[in-house]
């Protein structure tokens, strides 16, 4: 029926109309017959869902090919050699550079005449000499570095060509089945066809031949089943379902085609990036011959390493990705790690894999797209220039993204997470091939550290006053640094508002970031050492004579630690404990003396060569008995 | 024989003077290698006990501080370690040797600083003999005329 409405009126009236039919209608309903409209209308609601999803699902799934296209073309394009384009450029500047080593030669004659040793013939002639030689190798040099990088990047992309090659289809369509857009949203209706092959072997005369037929018809029915899950049950748990599958689903589908198309993008910067590098070798060499302009060599060189050690980096990645989709490791990992920590949420209601279990699917995504901005990352940690910007894009995105979410909620998250990253890593490290995906916390952790030294550079101006008046004011990262730097100063002792209870709160929290980082702190504090699961006698035995000095006076007020002390050190660390700290020596000196408070220098010295005869040695011929310390008296 | 015994004033003036010291002559008197050599002194070559080890140090100590004059180093450890002043002497010789020798200037510098110390002599150095000029010219202007 093709109802048209001309006037507003009409509609108005129509709607009104069928509100009052509802109003009537309904109270006459039995519950049965109410589930059962309300099934009709979340069916009917499910399935233009379903369709709505089917097209942006479509539409993304195009994206991701393109994205995937775009990079295969690239790769493709990339490891070849295109010398040939740069050896115009690179003739040019090379003969320009060499019309400067005259100029050269004058410089430095009149240097020589003039006895301006900095460009003198002792200093500059055979740098000039071997520059010039260079710059007429620059192009070899050049090819060497771009041959081996290209090599290390051949060596995966071939390894991924010999899969494609086998019939398993291109980058795109690997990449595409692993994130299951081929098959979960295939449609195919399971229970018509079951319906149809039930009414095929009905038909059949043959008793022996219809059971056979239908037995087929229903491990058929089983198995479509299983593949495309059918939905259980109909309704508004379908409608929700599928509107949590279509919103994570599109996500993760946009990360894909994002991650794909920023690769190919930068893998097409960095092969006009490479040429240019290479065609202005020449005058880069010749930089180097001039103090002023050895900056741009030394710049040019980092450039040119970067970009051409990018590709390998890249295509490891890639590589990686296209193995796992070709060998459907994500599907199992994902299996091992649900069994692992229990099931996902199942809602049972969706029509495809995703909605069935969303679990599974959503960390077989997560391994995917993860290694895929793995790669991005990797490049931009290299430095390179549209790597960065991506990624920057890619920030943006997100903040804007927990901005909505509400960012409270990922800081919750956060301590939770590590832990469950931990044994998340713990799991990984058992799935045969995946060991290497367990190190991932140490990459974490790499980067924590690299931003607890960023801080420490920065808060390293500060006086140690400073730093205490400030600590409260500091975030997680600064006030580990801030600990790090009084540590290294042998100044971890309260003062301004950093109060004694900070100090133990602080240890154990950056022995969360790296056992060595507590063990710097420790230095200072040995009596705390229990609190992150150490023994004292431990933390006094990694203590040096040259870091003895930064021991503070509240570890030696503490007798057991006192006693670990006398035990464990030698002459050379109440030597510079004395040099920093006459009080702290004084305290030495009175725990020798309660070694037998009641008794004679004697009984003492005797106690003391039992515990530490080389110590019994230095006390008894230090000179600084002079002054009252370091004596069994 | 001689026991140090320091009363807590006593202790703290020391400690004061230890620390006006400076800070080469201060790692000099806490350094482990000092004591050692000591120790090579007072037992491997003297074989003295821990009492009278202890005793040695404490007065070489002392001088370093500047509380002792180094002249009166080996009279002092005679009488404190009750032995015969030539063997006290040579004690004091083989200490003065390898402690007090190489921070000589040291310990002149910090004694010179202080009004409130005694004076650290300064070593002599022997100056060659300058041979009288004109020895073995002959003046011929002068000769006498025969």
């Amino acid at each position: 029926m093709n109802l048209k409405f001309k006037k507003p009126k009409i509609k108005t009236t129509v709607i009104i109309a069928g509100i009052v039919l509802i109003v009537l209608i309904l109270p006459n309903l039995t519950q049965a017959q109410a589930s059962i409209i309300g099934n009709i209308f979340g069916n009917l609601a499910a399935d233009l869902l379903y369709l709505l999803m089917s097209f942006i699902f479509g539409v993304l799934g195009t994206f991701v090919r393109i994205g995937a296209s775009i990079f295969e073309g690239m790769i493709s394009v990339g490891f070849k050699s295109h010398l040939d384009v740069v050896k115009i450029g690179w003739g040019i500047s090379r003969d320009f550079a060499n019309m400067f080593f005259i100029v050269f030669m004058i410089i430095i004659a009149f240097a020589t005449i003039l006895r301006i040793e900095k460009y003198g013939i002792k200093q500059l002639l055979p740098k000039v000499i071997i520059i010039a030689l260079l710059i007429n190798f620059s192009m070899v040099i050049c090819s060497v570095i771009i041959d081996f990088s290209n090599i290390g990047a051949h060596f995966f992309i071939n390894d991924i060509k010999k899969y494609t090659d086998q019939g398993k289809g291109s980058i795109a369509t690997v990449l595409t089945d692993s994130l299951n857009l081929t098959k979960s949203y295939s449609g195919i209706d399971c229970e018509g066809a079951y319906r149809s092959d039930m009414d095929t072997c009905s038909q059949l005369t043959d008793r022996w031949e219809r059971q056979n037929c239908e037995a087929t018809a229903r491990a058929w029915h089983l198995s479509c089943q299983q593949a495309e899950q059918i939905p259980t049950s109909g309704g508004w748990a379908r409608v929700l379902s599928l509107l949590i599958s279509m919103t994570i689903g599109s996500l993760l589908l946009l990360i894909a085609a994002f991650a794909l198309l920023a690769g190919g993008i930068m893998l097409l910067i960095r092969i006009v990036v490479v040429w240019f590098l290479v065609m202005i070798v020449p005058l880069v060499f010749l930089c180097y011959l001039m103090p002023g302009l050895r900056k741009q060599w030394q710049d040019w060189w980092s450039s040119f390493l970067r970009w051409c050690f990018f590709a390998p980096i890249y295509a490891f990645f890639i590589w990686i990705v296209f193995k796992i989709a070709v060998e459907n490791k994500n599907r199992q990992i994902a299996a091992q790690i649900e069994s692992a920590f229990g099931s996902f949420v199942d809602t049972g209601a969706g029509g495809n894999i995703f909605t069935s279990n969303p679990g599974q699917q959503l960390i077989s995504y997560g391994f995917m797209i993860a290694l895929l901005i793995g790669g991005l990352i990797a490049a931009s940690k290299m430095g390179i220039y549209g790597a960065g910007t991506a990624m920057k894009v890619g920030q943006k995105a997100y903040k804007g993204a927990a901005r909505w979410t509400g960012a409270r909620v990922r800081e919750r998250a956060a301590k939770p997470m590590e832990a469950v990253s931990a044994r998340l890593a713990k799991t990984i490290g058992r799935v045969p091939g995946f060991k290497w995906l367990a190190k991932a916390p140490a990459a974490v952790m790499k980067a924590q550290r690299a931003d607890i030294d960023k801080e420490k550079k920065n808060l390293g101006v500060h006086s140690m006053d400073t730093l205490k008046s400030l600590y409260p004011t500091f975030n997680k990262t600064q006030q580990i640094a801030a600990a790090q730097l009084m540590a290294e100063k042998g100044k971890l002792a309260k003062g301004g508002a950093f109060k004694d209870k900070d100090i133990e709160k602080i240890i154990k929290v950056t022995n969360t970031y790296g056992k060595d980082l507590a063990n710097a702190l420790l230095i200072n504090r040995p009596d705390l050492a229990p609190t992150v699961g150490q023994t004292k006698k431990e933390a006094v035995e990694r203590i040096s004579p040259a870091k003895a000095s930064n021991i503070q006076a509240e570890a030696f007020r503490d007798t057991q630690t006192m006693t670990l002390i006398l035990q464990t050190f030698r002459g050379a660390h109440l030597d510079k404990i004395a040099d920093a700290s006459i009080k702290n020596a004084n305290l030495i000196q009175d725990a020798i003396h309660d070694l037998d408070p009641t008794g004679t220098p004697a009984t003492r010295e005797a106690i003391l060569k039992v515990m530490n005869p080389k110590l019994t040695v230095y006390i008894n011929n230090a000179a600084m008995k002079g002054t009252g310390l370091y004596d069994f008296s | 024989m001689f026991q140090p015994n320091l009363t807590t004033e006593e202790k703290q003036k020391r400690q004061n003077i230890f620390l006006s010291l400076p800070k080469d002559l201060r790692i000099a008197i806490l350094a482990e290698e000092t004591a050692e050599k000591l120790y090579n002194i007072s037992w491997g070559k003297y074989k003295l006990n821990e009492e009278q080890q202890r005793i040695v140090s404490f007065t070489t100590g002392e001088v370093m501080l500047g509380i002792i004059k180094l002249n009166e180093f080996a009279n002092t450890l005679a009488k404190r370690l009750e032995i015969d002043p030539v063997l006290a002497q040579k004690k004091a010789q083989d200490i003065k040797q390898a402690i007090f020798q190489p921070i000589i200037t040291l310990l002149g510098v910090a004694f010179e600083q202080s009004p409130e110390r005694r004076p650290f002599p300064k070593p002599v150095v022997p100056t060659p003999p300058i041979p009288p000029k004109g020895e073995n010219i002959v003046d011929l202007k002068n000769l006498p005329k025969e």
